[in-house]
């Protein structure tokens, strides 16, 4: 079809309409993305500081200080650390959940239903519930635990476990992952499962041989998505640890764009702030490319496609 | 969607069989984790300043003041108003002009399409961090921080998911319909007002929930746009967080967090009314984006 | 080859844009700094306040009082708490108030890059003298480069309150509690300290090691700001405070569960940690023996001084202050309000108004610690009376008495990022993540990086 439409010729009243339709794209593209990314790459190679409003050249400064701060490097690795953890379990909790709901006969839209309300509260709600709950001595959380014969630990202090309650935070609120789950897995054609059921195959190999594969492009699209999400958490992070300056943060709830709005909006250096935003953008393309390359040789695609 | 039963089959189907029971058993499991929290954050707000460390589910003593006293300790009105405000002019914003871009692309043949659909799809996978700070100071340069416009100026402008949902509508709807009124004399406008977004009800609707969902949750750009004004000029989502500090006794504060949890609870009723009223949209939106996988 | 011509003439427009803004943005850096503004003017016209929060019957008073002093003046007032990023974003929107309320030890930030004025000539031209006017540690932590940056209010010393009933029950007096001698203290804290599965039950000590930063190190020998206000954080004396902050805390039960216990205490509520005996001695500011006066019945109170590595008390805290921005508008009423505010009719009429409350809610007066030498005596004289109970009235004494031995961190323009470094090598060290060389060695290079960030450029 592209094909066929290259060879037209187009129609010139037809395409100046269309490119008026979508005028209001166009400039807020070039404003607020193309504009904009330009714009903090030329901060980035500026020393800008926004209280005062001075900004003066300041070459690969930034970089360079980028490379020196043992923070940045630092909250990259709490990021990472964070991301590896998370997305794969997010994944594995929402494809869980979709099976279930896929399969279950009775109930499947209320338990949808309930599962989807962590997704519509606020990011602020959940960090004051789970800033509670995860109390090391008194929350819920440790609590239940210590039923169960477990001592857990102290979330929201102990450095090594300060991440993990982000996560826990994250898989909460998995159920946007699940629906698409569950809609890739609504379209799975059911007699393949029959056919496969005669071959006498079970349900472990029918999952692994049939399901897996034909919602190999729900779990690509979600594990990229994800990943970008992971990469940019913030409002957990800030709310439960840096949110009030006169309380005690591990370092290790340090995440990239945590340090990048402190940057710029408390310490006042834009150009810094700037490169670090470029900094990951250019990890993050890396990562998606890396993703797509590795994607393509699992994904199956449709037919229709 | 929600009623997709596949192969109707007999009344065996009907019959609860171990599998089924076990099934049925791991998701109410799962109900109640999902559950607690927000059960937890119901009954904190009704216990007494002491009290909501305690976690029990059922409050030792009950107290209802809470509701009553938290309109006195916070602007929760003022954060309400600007939120469901600003929710609103982001949600209609970006939904028209969405829809207005969305049929760009998907009725009129014009060079270079492809490639800049292309681009819109690009844009959906850009960080927001990367663009934060020029934004910031695009806005400065208009001289309009300090004013909402911040929070939903740039929806003026389309949203790459957004235009991607509505454009699939569009294409989804018969092109017939148009051609016939292109020889009626209709005009391209006339095209997109009379036939195409009457029709486009429904996805416009997703778009417009959505945003407004995303809007109202929005923490950190009300952060950087609107914390330098006065408490009353917060959103509610700032106001929480605001609050948090305010009570915390890090912060000097009395550790009266049971109006945390009332206001927070406030807060995300609207959201929980929005989602019973529109959860087929909301579902139908999510899975949209995932087909695109 | 249409497509390739839009893309380069997209291309085009766009770095058009880009530049354009970029240099926009040049243009409109101005500097801020060097301004001075003629404090001697008349106060008139509107002020615009910011930060000054502390609504409560001493600040209403001293706004009334300040209120009748300058008829001239129209207040108008943000209440909202001081917080950095706020500040930035009035900067930088230009609608900065005239004067804004801030913690002292924040102040070097803004001085250093010029953005609040130099207070020197608001002190002259108004015939005030800060030496006579306010205690010596107080103007030190307001000093950087040899001027006085803000107008300093309030100096409330630390001590440490006793919990009598946990220390009688566990055989520990008075004279245990001791900070010049870890050994004592150390002993005196296990006989307190309780623990049930591994959870405190009861503090024997609770060092505040978060809040009392600057008390811990200073006092105890450390030194934290040198010459021109760069930071110190690896000065070698700073190591000693570190290691017994560490023995205090890791011999009850740890900084992470240390950490979750102090967390869930009930502070402000009936249910203190002095009521439910959860500490047995505790390091605290002055108001926070107004919070406890109305239990000085159902906890038994009393009090002694932090004492320094050198075995004296010592007391060191920041306070609040009022600064002027370089761009505000009306600096010479900014100037003369925040000098009424602290002044000792102000302070007299503030001390009448809580001693009003106080007699309201039949409760105890401990007094009003203004920072100013001047109005601490007389307000201590003619309003503090015993309480009917000599341990409180000993806690309220302990306070008065170790506002003599104040001794300020002094003033970095690292400030607030100091304070965080230092922070952060204290949890790390606590929680036993690096050894106090090391993590005080990491947070000077940070804060060494603030501080050239923010002085040096």
């Amino acid at each position: 079809m592209p094909a066929a439409l290259r060879a037209r010729k187009y129609n010139r009243r037809e395409a100046v309409a269309g490119y008026l339709f979508i005028t209001p794209w166009i400039i807020g593209f070039l404003v607020f993305t193309l504009g904009a990314m330009i714009y903090s790459l030329a901060i980035s190679f500026s020393h800008f500081n926004l209280a005062t409003g001075r900004m003066r050249p300041g070459g690969l400064d930034n970089y360079r200080a980028l490379l020196d701060d043992p923070r940045v490097a630092g909250s990259l690795r709490n990021t990472l650390f964070f991301a590896v953890l998370a997305v794969p379990l997010e994944i594995c909790l929402a494809l869980l959940l979709a099976i279930l709901l896929n399969r279950v006969r009775r109930g499947a839209g209320f338990f949808r239903t309930v599962y989807y309300l962590p997704k519509m509260t606020p990011a602020v709600a959940t960090a004051a519930v789970f800033l509670l709950l995860l109390n090391g001595n008194t929350g819920a959380i440790n609590r239940g635990l210590r039923a169960a014969g477990i001592e857990g630990p102290q979330w929201l202090v102990d450095p090594a476990w300060v991440r993990p309650s982000i996560v826990l935070m994250a898989l909460w609120g998995v159920s946007g992952t699940m629906v698409i789950f569950l809609a890739a897995l609504k379209n799975v054609p059911r007699d393949l499962y029959e056919v496969a059921a005669l071959d006498g195959a079970g349900p472990i190999r029918q999952f692994f041989a049939i399901t897996l594969p034909m919602i190999s492009g729900a779990v690509f699209f979600n594990v990229i998505i994800l990943t970008i999400y992971a990469f940019q958490v913030f409002d957990q992070a800030y709310l439960l640890f840096w949110r009030d300056q006169n309380n005690v943060a591990p370092e290790s709830s340090l995440f990239y764009a945590v340090y990048l709005f402190q940057q710029a909006f408390r310490q006042f250096n834009f150009g810094f702030a700037a490169a670090m935003a470029w900094l990951l953008f250019l990890i993050l393309m890396v990562l998606t490319y890396l993703q797509v390359r590795i994607g393509n040789r699992y994904v199956y695609y449709e037919a229709e496609r | 969607m929600a009623t997709t039963t596949p192969t109707p089959r007999t009344a065996r189907a009907r019959r609860w069989t171990t599998g089924q029971v076990v099934l049925f058993l791991l998701l109410i499991g799962f109900t109640a984790l999902f559950l607690y929290p927000l059960v937890w954050l119901v009954s904190a707000s009704l216990k007494p300043s002491g009290q909501v460390f305690d976690n029990a589910l059922i409050p030792h003593t009950w107290r209802f003041g809470n509701y009553v006293e938290v309109w006195d300790q916070l602007p929760l009105l003022h954060w309400i108003f600007n939120s469901v405000s600003i929710a609103f002019l982001a949600a209609a914003l970006v939904a028209v002009s969405s829809s207005v871009v969305a049929f760009g692309f998907a009725y009129f043949r014009f060079p270079g399409r492809n490639l800049l659909f292309g681009l819109v799809l690009a844009t959906m996978m850009l960080p927001a961090s990367v663009t934060m700070i020029p934004t910031y100071l695009i806005w400065k340069q208009t001289g309009l921080l300090g004013t909402w416009v911040p929070l939903f100026g740039a929806n003026l402008f389309g949203s790459g998911f957004y235009i991607f949902l509505q454009r699939q509508f569009f294409l989804g709807l018969p092109r017939e319909l148009f051609e016939a009124a292109r020889i009626d004399g209709a005009s391209y406008w006339q095209l997109f007002r009379r036939i195409a977004m009457p029709l486009s009800i429904p996805s416009f609707i997703i778009v417009f929930l959505f945003e407004f969902q995303a809007s109202w949750n929005n923490f950190q750009a009300a952060l950087i746009y609107l914390n330098g004004g006065s408490v009353e000029s917060f959103t509610a989502p700032l106001g929480i967080a605001y609050a948090m500090t305010k009570y915390s006794p890090t912060a000097g504060g009395h550790a009266d967090y049971q109006y945390v949890m009332v206001a927070a609870l406030i807060v995300t009723l609207p959201m929980l009314l929005l989602f019973s009223g529109g959860q087929r949209y909301f579902i139908e939106g999510v899975a949209t984006a995932g087909r695109k996988g | 080859m249409r497509g390739r011509r839009s893309i380069t003439l997209t291309a085009g427009l766009v770095l058009a844009l880009g530049v354009g803004t970029f240099t926009a943005a040049c243009e409109s850096g101005d500097a801020g700094g060097g301004a001075t503004a003629n404090f001697g003017a008349d106060a008139a016209g509107t002020l615009t306040a910011w930060a000054f929060d502390n609504a409560d019957d001493v600040g209403k008073a001293r706004l009334g009082y300040a209120a009748k002093a300058l008829p001239g003046v129209t207040l108008t007032m943000d209440q909202t708490g001081f917080d950095a990023q706020k500040f930035t974003a009035r900067l930088a929107s230009g609608e900065v108030p005239d004067v804004v309320q801030m913690d002292r030890e924040y102040v070097g930030t803004y001085a250093a890059q010029g953005l609040i004025l130099p207070l020197d000539s608001c002190f002259t031209a108004n015939q005030v003298d800060p030496a006579q006017r306010w205690y010596a540690n107080v103007l030190d932590d307001v000093r950087y480069k040899d001027q006085l940056w803000a107008v300093p209010q309030f100096y409330q010393p630390p001590a440490i309150l006793l919990n009598t009933t946990v220390m009688r029950a566990a055989g520990v007096t008075p004279a245990d509690i001791d900070t010049s001698k870890p050994d004592v203290l150390l002993a005196a804290i296990a006989k307190m300290y309780k623990a049930s599965g591994g959870v405190p039950t009861t503090l024997g000590f609770n060092p505040q090691a978060v809040g009392q930063t600057y008390l811990w190190f200073v006092a105890q020998g450390g030194k934290l700001v040198g010459d021109k206000g760069v930071p110190t954080l690896d000065d070698p004396s700073n190591v000693r405070p570190l290691e017994l902050l560490k023995r205090i805390v890791d011999a009850q039960g740890g900084f992470a569960r240390y950490k979750s216990f102090t967390d869930a205490f009930d502070v402000f509520g009936d249910q203190n940690q002095f009521v439910r005996g959860q500490v047995g001695a505790e390091v605290d500011a002055q108001w926070y023996a107004n919070v406890l006066a109305p239990y000085k019945d159902k906890a038994e109170l009393s009090a002694v001084p932090f004492r320094g590595s050198d075995g004296k008390p010592v007391a060191v805290a920041y306070g609040g202050s009022f600064v002027i921005p370089a761009k505000a508008k009306n600096p010479a009423a900014a100037c003369k309000w925040a000098l009424r505010l602290t002044e000792d009719g102000a302070w007299n009429a503030a001390a009448e108004a809580r001693a009003a409350t106080r007699a309201k809610d039949k409760s105890v007066n401990t007094g009003l610690f203004t920072g100013s030498p001047g109005p601490d005596r007389a307000i201590r004289e003619k309003f503090v009376k015993s309480s009917g109970n000599a341990g409180f009235d000993q806690v309220v004494n302990t306070f008065y008495d170790v506002v003599a031995t104040g001794r300020s961190a002094g003033l970095s323009p690292a400030g607030q990022q100091l304070k965080q470094e230092l922070t952060t090598a204290i949890t790390t060290t606590l929680l036993g993540q690096k050894t106090p060389q090391k993590a005080l060695q990491d947070a000077q290079t940070a804060a060494m990086a603030a501080y050239t960030s923010i002085a040096g450029g």
